[in-house]
């Protein structure tokens, strides 16, 4: 027995094995953060980090459409939810008919995404500058990481301006703050507002900032520049009440002569794909195809489309079921969302009748049925009387919903942009193939020239500068097509002016609230006396419809209108609704954030 | 390792029957039990020899054997008889029934123990349970078998149950995170769906911490330890069986189109109604009177026969045992045409040798080869949601290109005209017809559209799992065990999607094609000794050892698609569809990522028993795992655990003062012990570090060129250890009358405790959560089992039962963690949630309260100035304001019930007589909630109760609103309006069996011979109005409650035969 004893020992050495460093599996694709921020390379690095995050977040999709467009635009008095019906896109929605609460996931991506956004810029800032917790010198410093810290601070000062713009006592995020800090909100709009020119004018005197060089220089569209950071401190100042100030830097852009209005005919571009840094485009966040990137599995189905704004197409196209069949402008299945609401349109069009800028906003019933190609129709290319009674134009049985005789067309996502705006000239399609037809390749509209004229001429209103404001106003007036020019610089003529101009383009909620600040209109009437909740329309196609006993209700197409209440209690809430309340979660983890306003009711209400 | 094989040899040396040879003396005789009833099937063997007959109906033998010979009569419950044959030729002998062996050896973990000797709760099932049961899945086969586990099951081929062992406690929010851990013949494996029943010798499950505190960091959800069969000593035993199985589906909840229609006339009015058939009705000539009525259910799904079969092979003598086992299963789901199948052929080879007296070396392995195709369900869009929410007026085909609406109609006409300009698409459909779209709403396609839309979408690969290991034995009562198990896998799938058009919102203009191989090898090695020795009556157990695990996985992938008008590949035939075959213009992607995980632990257990009176056992171990989980300073983890047990039984004041016919024994226990959890934590959550190049912009407006861009990678928490469940188990085990009634209760309290946790952190942080440890989740429930066996004459049954309790509650959340959220059912717009919240169970469903219909307007006063609004009007839902705030919102939402059940329970009825055997058993759970999220605004279907009790002119006492109040409020379709209870009892199975004489089959070298017939879950006890309570309630973790259309649980009629020679 005693030979056994020598494997037992053996056996038992066994118990002795030790593989620790087996564990030790390295992290794959990282590196230490330890060594890092210490070079022009990763200077780099970072400041790319911001422009991809911010335009992941800020303007990317979520879900099936972009937290700060749904929000800022429906929540406008000339748009309307639409979608299928009352019970459609219920997450956009609430924020159309004022009937969003603190729990609402589209608000809170709105919040986070900001300041994600605002936490990339930070990372230059704060490993770049000594603009950190405890004040530390950077690891690494040259003429080239200070560009990159001037433009991380335009980025981050113009992410401040819409957070206090939206939630109007939002926490300043002036560093990179630590796992455990929580941030403040105790800055008053104003205060916020005032860092945000100040941010942009070191930026600008940093003399660090890429300038744009001429009208016709694309690339310096996609990144910050002086011209960029004149355009948020001067925007910053109109919001601050402080048309001096805004005049300044506004009036700075524009004497630059860097940019400048694109033609009437192309006005439409602005909105697609061929308007992509035009020179009317003061910042875009930057969006190509790149087939290196989207000819990627992993990259397809993650950054592309949320860059790409992905079912941005679907939500914002025509309802698709609602017609007869597809007119062949674009190839997806459109949800019908946002549309424009009637009562504007209307004026609109007795404003601008046929102008290239109407004609790039909303489409009329005649020109909705046979003006554009309809190519699955009876008639593609029929007489007028035969494409008066085809039945496979047209909107089908049922209606089309949130739409009176008016058709929204400047949210369009174009796969064969429409001779009625191309005049027949070839033109790029929105949607990048690789990523379906539902994506957008078209870029995230920021700041373009117009806005900045508008604003300035604003700014100038009693001012010594009038005559420039005018000027401002009329460049715009005459680049619409309108014929409609002022003669004198008014309140009235700059506000309705910029209504038509920039439709949608999230600026006339935070305008409306703005003015009613000053006093110069009245919410309540706006919102809630004019009965635009009251009356969502429902546009019907009388060679569609069939009564009970399935006969139609005419013989050719005549559009009509039925009226619908929105359910529930509507009414925008003067003293409430101006602003947003922090979303729930947010508040709940952050023990120092406070609703402010008529939200301050729900600070100390429990998690549920 | 080495007594349990010794054990179960004995064991399945008693139960199978040996063939006779001849001899110089004829033995005949009777077999009979104590009440003098004769005794079938009783194995007679002449020992050493491979000698051997069974007694047949009337217990009567006849066998040959040598005159000075030796004759030993077993029967399974029995003691076994040895009877000196001294020239006898009759001998009549009569068996008793042995309590010892009520007493199995249980599998613990590293050794074995006797159940009597056990001193924490583990649960076993034997094989004898889990024969000719219909499912081809170990973890489906313990459904109802025993108490404090909960297995969920999906009617879809292939789809693996799951365990649940005393409800969960951890904030997992995906499903393989609260598995158990399963150990099968000592190898660490990730499911158990490979094993076919009829392989396993036996199933333990360690429920309590102490019990499962040897296996550490992975045993805080409990261990499901599993043996396979080993051959046993004796004549080689041939065993088939074979089963035919009839799958049929439940009944149709779902409205009719008389039925549909009254109910969308009540909800959107008789006009509109009458409008929309006018615009879209029509006749169809495969419908009666040309009146389209389509039952969907019964358009989607057909019955079907599915075959399994089973040949095993075992024997065995003293040098070595072997095991050999070929399953094959062959299942296709009721799902017409064959896109749900799951196949798998599975050999399993045990086998051991003892090369010394002191020296044994052995390997079980199995070899699976599988593959799957599957029909989607449980999901927005899924092929089950659209079977139930499609309406009935749509037909299910269109026989005529006139039926086909605008749309389709002209792609249609265009492809077919060969039109350049239109993708050459798909329009889905078969022999009949193509398949039909609804055209009073949006829809993706019908369940049928939704089969076929992927033209290729397999997967399939094998396995090869199993153990290699070496007895030394060098004294009496030392065994030192050292043990390499390992698990190869390989993987394929492909799929393949061309063009196709079912209406504006299902359809694809792109060609699209993908492989992706996965490979994976897994190795663990485990060294242990265990040393028993006695000391008088002091009896112990020492056992030490250590284990190293290493996984490793790496997978190449490719991709490749095509824009419309571009093509993909030369051809579409199917001998083209290959990525090797893709054309240059085509947009391909590739990916590859290989991954490693590794952990060690040293583990020890110390156990003592005094005079079968008092049994102590303490367990330790340290676990460390790699560094994706926890960073070197905080990586082991140290796990212990104590328990006793006290056999009152065995002490004299019991024996002396108790009958033992009325009581028999008697046990306590008590136990208490740490384990952890793992399995939330991944990807290095402790490190600080930068993602390189994770992002990228393009600065240039025009040109391409992408600049690379890096990040943090998270917020770090350096301060992460391990979740740790701590669990008290107070035990009762009990037997009565002989032994026939047994009893066993158990309480059990755990506590998890440093609850990983992912923690909302301001997002001015730059991200939204960090993972941490803290909060507590509280797991209490009581556990019942009783058993009852006797005999009347010839007559045998067996009754036993199980019941639990289990209550769950989140005690606390990490500090600054907020209640968390899921809004799983977010895609169809309703607002349930999910929520883990203080004070109430993991995940419970987070929803309005309805409190009726509004008999009158009703109106809410504002406190702050009397004035009154108008709330909700007349036959509106009243929902609870439970902020009393005069509006209905997210802060109105609460606890409305909880998607895991309170209770679960099983029963197993066993009856014999004369060759009959029959079996009844059932299984349910209760205390669960059931919220549908099928219902929606327009002509869409839904369950015919919410026609049944809706108000109308015809039903003024309906208890809900009618429809028209509240189509699409989504507030109202998440309260308590729409939730049901989930409550069921399924039948799992009636089996009537016949076990054919054995003097008939011996004629034909037949030893054992069986027929049998059974109804499994054949028949279900629910007030669930929807299809399937128990597939229901099956979805992920964290949307546990939300029925979206899944596949039901079919209805299965099976015959079968079992046959040894």
């Amino acid at each position: 027995m005693k030979k056994i004893f020598v494997p037992a020992i053996l056996a038992l050495g066994l118990f002795a094995v030790s593989c620790e460093d087996k564990l030790d599996i390295p992290q794959k694709g990282v590196t230490s953060t330890i060594e890092y921020y210490s070079s022009d390379a990763e200077a780099a690095s970072a400041l790319t980090n911001m422009y991809a995050q911010y335009i992941e977040n800020v303007c990317g999709t979520e879900g099936i459409d972009n937290p700060e467009q749904v929000i800022l635009n429906y929540a406008a008095d000339d748009v309307l939810a639409a979608g299928s019906g009352f019970t459609d896109h219920d997450a956009f929605r609430i924020f159309d008919e004022f009937q969003y609460d603190e729990a609402s996931a589209t608000l809170q991506q709105a919040y986070q995404r900001y300041y994600y956004s605002i936490y990339h810029a930070n990372l230059v800032i704060s490993n770049f500058t000594n603009e950190n917790r405890n004040n530390l010198a950077p690891k690494y410093t040259s003429a080239y990481t200070d560009s990159c810290v001037a433009e991380a601070r335009v980025m981050r000062a113009y992410l401040h301006m819409m957070t206090a713009l939206i939630w109007n006592q939002p926490p300043l995020m002036d560093r990179i703050y630590e796992g455990d800090e929580f941030p403040t909100n105790n800055k008053t709009q104003s205060e916020i507002l005032d860092w945000v020119i100040s941010e942009c004018e070191t930026a600008i005197s940093s003399g660090r900032l890429l300038k744009r060089n001429g009208p016709n220089d694309k690339n310096s569209t996609a990144r910050m520049t002086v011209g960029f950071a004149q355009f948020i401190a001067g925007k910053a100042a109109m919001f601050n009440n402080n048309p001096e100030k805004a005049r300044k830097h506004l009036g700075d852009l524009i004497e630059s002569q860097d940019y400048d209005l694109v033609p009437s005919n192309l006005y439409w571009t602005n909105f697609h794909v061929d308007g992509d840094g035009n020179c009317e485009t003061i910042f875009e966040p930057n969006f190509i195809n790149d087939p290196g990137m989207t000819g990627i599995a992993w990259a397809r189905w993650s950054l592309p489309l949320m860059r790409d704004r992905w079912m941005v197409a679907n939500v914002f196209n025509w309802r698709s079921k609602a017609l007869n069949s597809t007119p062949n402008v674009s190839n997806t299945d459109g949800w019908g969302g946002g549309q424009i609401q009637e009562d504007f349109a209307q004026k609109f069009l007795a404003h601008d009748g046929n102008s290239p800028r109407r004609l790039a906003t909303f489409l009329t019933e005649d020109e909705f049925l046979y003006q554009i190609p309809w190519p699955d129709s009876q008639y593609p290319n029929g007489t007028a009387a035969e494409m008066a009674s085809d039945t496979l134009r047209g909107i089908k049985a049922g209606g089309m919903f949130g739409t009176g005789k008016y058709f929204k067309w400047k949210t369009m996502s174009f796969l064969n942009p429409p001779a009625i705006l191309t005049g027949g000239a070839p033109a790029h399609a929105d949607n990048v193939p690789q990523l379906g037809d539902n994506s957008n390749e078209s870029n995230f509209w920021v700041a373009r020239y117009a806005e900045a004229l508008l604003l300035y001429a604003e700014a100038c209103i009693g001012s010594p500068d009038a005559a420039k404001g005018l000027a401002a106003l009329k460049a715009v007036q005459t680049r619409s097509g309108s014929g409609k020019i002022s003669s004198e610089l008014t309140f009235e003529a700059v506000m309705e002016e910029k209504q038509y101009e920039l439709w949608f383009e999230s600026c006339r909620f935070l305008d409306l609230v703005r003015w009613s600040k000053q006093g110069k209109v009245d919410l309540a009437a706006i919102y809630n006396t004019s009965g635009i909740h009251q009356h969502v329309p429902t546009v019907h196609d009388k060679l569609s419809e069939k009564d009970a006993q399935g006969n139609r209700l005419g013989t050719v197409h005549e559009f009509y209108v039925t009226y619908d209440a929105v359910p529930g209690n509507s009414d925008f809430v003067v003293g409430k609704h101006e602003y947003l309340p922090f979303p729930r979660d947010v508040r709940v983890a952050n023990k120092n954030l406070k609703n402010v306003l008529g939200w301050a009711y729900l600070n100390g209400a429990a998690a549920e | 390792m080495n007594l349990k094989k010794h054990v179960l040899g004995i064991l399945l040396a008693i139960a199978v029957p040996v063939c006779a040879t001849a001899q110089n003396v004829t033995v005949k005789g009777q077999v009979k039990d104590d009440a003098g009833e004769p005794l079938a099937l009783v194995s007679i063997a002449e020992p050493g020899t491979t000698n051997g007959t069974v007694t047949d109906l009337d217990g009567n033998y006849s066998i040959s054997v040598a005159s000075n010979g030796t004759l030993q009569f077993s029967f399974m419950g029995y003691t076994t008889v040895t009877e000196q044959v001294n020239g006898r030729t009759t001998i009549n002998v009569t068996l008793s029934e042995d309590a010892e062996l009520l007493d199995e050896i249980v599998v613990i973990g590293y050794g074995v123990q006797k159940k009597s000797d056990l001193t924490g709760a583990v649960a076993s099932v034997r094989a004898e349970a889990l024969k000719n049961i219909s499912t081809t899945d170990a973890a489906a086969a313990l459904q109802g078998k025993v108490s404090g586990i909960n297995v969920l099951t999906n009617g879809a081929p292939g789809q693996g149950a799951k365990i649940r062992v005393r409800g969960y406690s951890t904030n997992a929010t995906r499903s393989e995170e609260i598995d158990p851990l399963y150990i099968v013949d000592g190898l660490q494996v990730s499911s158990i769906q490979y094993l076919d029943p009829s392989m396993i010798e036996s199933m333990e499950i360690l429920k309590d911490a102490a019990s499962a505190a040897i296996y550490g960091a992975q045993a805080g959800n409990g261990v499901v330890l599993i043996t396979t069969k080993s051959g046993s000593e004796g004549q080689a035993t041939i065993t088939y069986s074979g089963k035919a199985t009839h799958q049929s589906y439940p009944k149709n909840p779902m409205m009719n189109r008389e039925e549909f229609l009254k109910y969308k006339r009540m909800e959107l009015g008789d006009n509109k109604v009458a409008t929309d058939l006018g615009n879209f009705d029509y006749s169809h000539p495969l419908y009666a009177n040309g009146v389209i009525d389509t039952d969907w259910m019964d358009a989607y799904m057909e019955p079907t026969w599915s075959q399994q079969h089973s040949l095993s092979v075992s024997g065995g003598n003293k040098q070595g045992h072997y095991f050999t086992s070929l399953n094959m299963v062959n299942n296709n789901g009721v799902v017409k045409g064959d896109k749900d199948v799951y196949k798998r052929l599975t050999a399993q080879i045990n086998a051991d040798y003892n090369i010394k007296k002191w020296f044994q070396v052995g390997s079980n392995m199995s070899i699976e080869k599988w593959s799957t195709s599957s029909v989607s369900q449980q999901s927005y869009t899924s092929s089950f949601e659209q079977m139930l929410t499609m309406d009935p007026l749509t037909p299910v085909y269109w026989t005529d290109v006139n039926q086909m609406p605008n749309d389709f109609r002209s792609r249609y006409d265009k492809v077919m005209a060969g039109d350049p300009n239109t993708p050459v698409y798909r329009f889905l459909g078969d022999e009949n017809g193509w398949f039909a779209n609804t055209l009073y709403e949006e829809s993706e396609g019908t369940a049928l559209a939704k089969r076929d839309i992927a033209e290729q979408n397999t997967n399939g690969g094998f396995n090869i799992n199993g153990t290699l290991y070496a007895n030394l034995m060098p004294i009496q009562g030392l065994t030192i065990t050292t043990r390499l198990g390992y698990r190869i896998s390989q993987s394929v799938s492909h799929s393949y999607q061309s063009p196709y058009y079912v209406g504006g919102r299902g359809s694809s203009d792109n060609y699209s094609i993908s492989a992706t191989a996965n490979t994976g090898y897994y190795y663990q090695w485990e060294n242990f000794a265990n040393y028993n020795f006695s000391v008088g009556s002091n009896n112990f157990g020492i056992m030490a050892g250590m284990s190293y695990r290493e996984d490793n996985s790496d997978n190449v992938g490719g991709n490749a698609s095509a824009a419309p008008g571009v093509d993909l590949l030369p051809s579409y035939n199917e001998n083209f569809l290959f990525l090797s075959k893709v054309l240059a213009g085509a947009t391909k992607g590739i990916s590859n990522l290989p991954t490693k995980s590794a952990s060690l632990a040293y583990f020890g257990r110390l156990s003592y028993n005094y005079d079968n009176r008092y049994n102590f056992q303490a367990n330790f171990r340290a676990d460390a795992f790699d560094a994706s989980k926890l960073p070197e300073y905080n990586r082991w983890g140290y796990f212990p655990s104590f328990s006793a047990g006290w056999t009152i039984s065995n002490e004299s004041f019991f024996k002396d003062n108790l009958d033992p016919s009325i009581f028999n024994f008697l046990k306590v226990r008590a136990s208490w012990g740490q384990n952890g959890n793992i399995s939330v934590l991944r990807d290095y959550p402790y490190a600080a570090t930068i993602s390189i190049g994770n992002s990228w912009y393009q600065y240039g407006v025009d040109q391409l060129g992408t600049t690379y861009g890096s990040a943090p990678s998270g917020l770090p928490n350096s301060n992460l250890r391990w979740e740790t469940s701590e669990q008290l188990d107070l035990g009762l085990d009990a037997r009565f009358l002989d032994n026939r009634l047994t009893l066993g209760i158990d309480y059990y309290n755990k506590q998890t405790k440093d609850l990983l946790f992912s923690v909302s952190v301001p997002p001015e942080l730059g991200v939204s959560s960090t993972m941490a440890n803290g909060g507590n989740v509280l797991n209490t429930g009581l556990e019942f089992e009783l058993g009852w066996r006797d005999r009347i004459g010839g007559f045998t049954y067996s009754v036993d039962a199980n019941f639990s309790t289990l209550h769950n509650e989140v005690l606390a959340l990490a500090e600054g963690a907020a209640p968390q959220y899921k809004t799983d059912a977010s895609s169809t717009n309703y607002e349930i949630r999910t929520a883990f919240e203080v004070g109430y169970p993991i995940w419970y469903l987070n929803g309005y309260v309805y409190e009726g219909v509004a008999e009158e307007d009703i109106y809410w006063t504002n406190p702050a100035d009397n004035s009154q609004v108008l709330m909700f009007k007349k036959g509106d839902a009243i929902l609870q304001d439970k902020n009393n705030d005069g509006q209905i919102g997210t802060d109105d939402m609460q606890f409305i019930g909880q998607g895991t059940p309170t209770f679960t329970y099983g029963v197993n009825i066993n009856l014999a007589w004369k060759g009959f055997d029959f079996t009844v058993q059932g299984s349910g759970i209760g205390g669960n909630s059931i919220l549908p999220v099928i219902t929606r605004p327009g002509y869409r279907n839904t369950f015919k109760y919410f026609l049944e009790n809706s108000r109308s002119e015809d039903n003024p006492n309906g208890t809900l609103p009618n429809p028209a109040n509240v189509t699409g409020d989504y507030k109202y379709w998440s309260s308590t309006a729409n939730l049901f209870k989930g409550d069921f009892f399924r039948f799992k199975q009636i089996q009537l069996g016949y076990t054919i004489p054995n003097k008939i089959t011996k004629k034909a070298a037949i030893s054992d011979l069986r027929f049998y017939a059974s109804l499994d879950d054949f028949f279900t006890i629910t007030s669930y109005p929807g299809l399937d309570p128990e597939t229901a309630s099956t979805n992920n973790t964290t949307g546990v409650g939300l029925d979206w259309g899944s596949y039901p649980t079919m209805k299965k009629f099976i015959l079968g035969v079992n046959l040894t020679f």
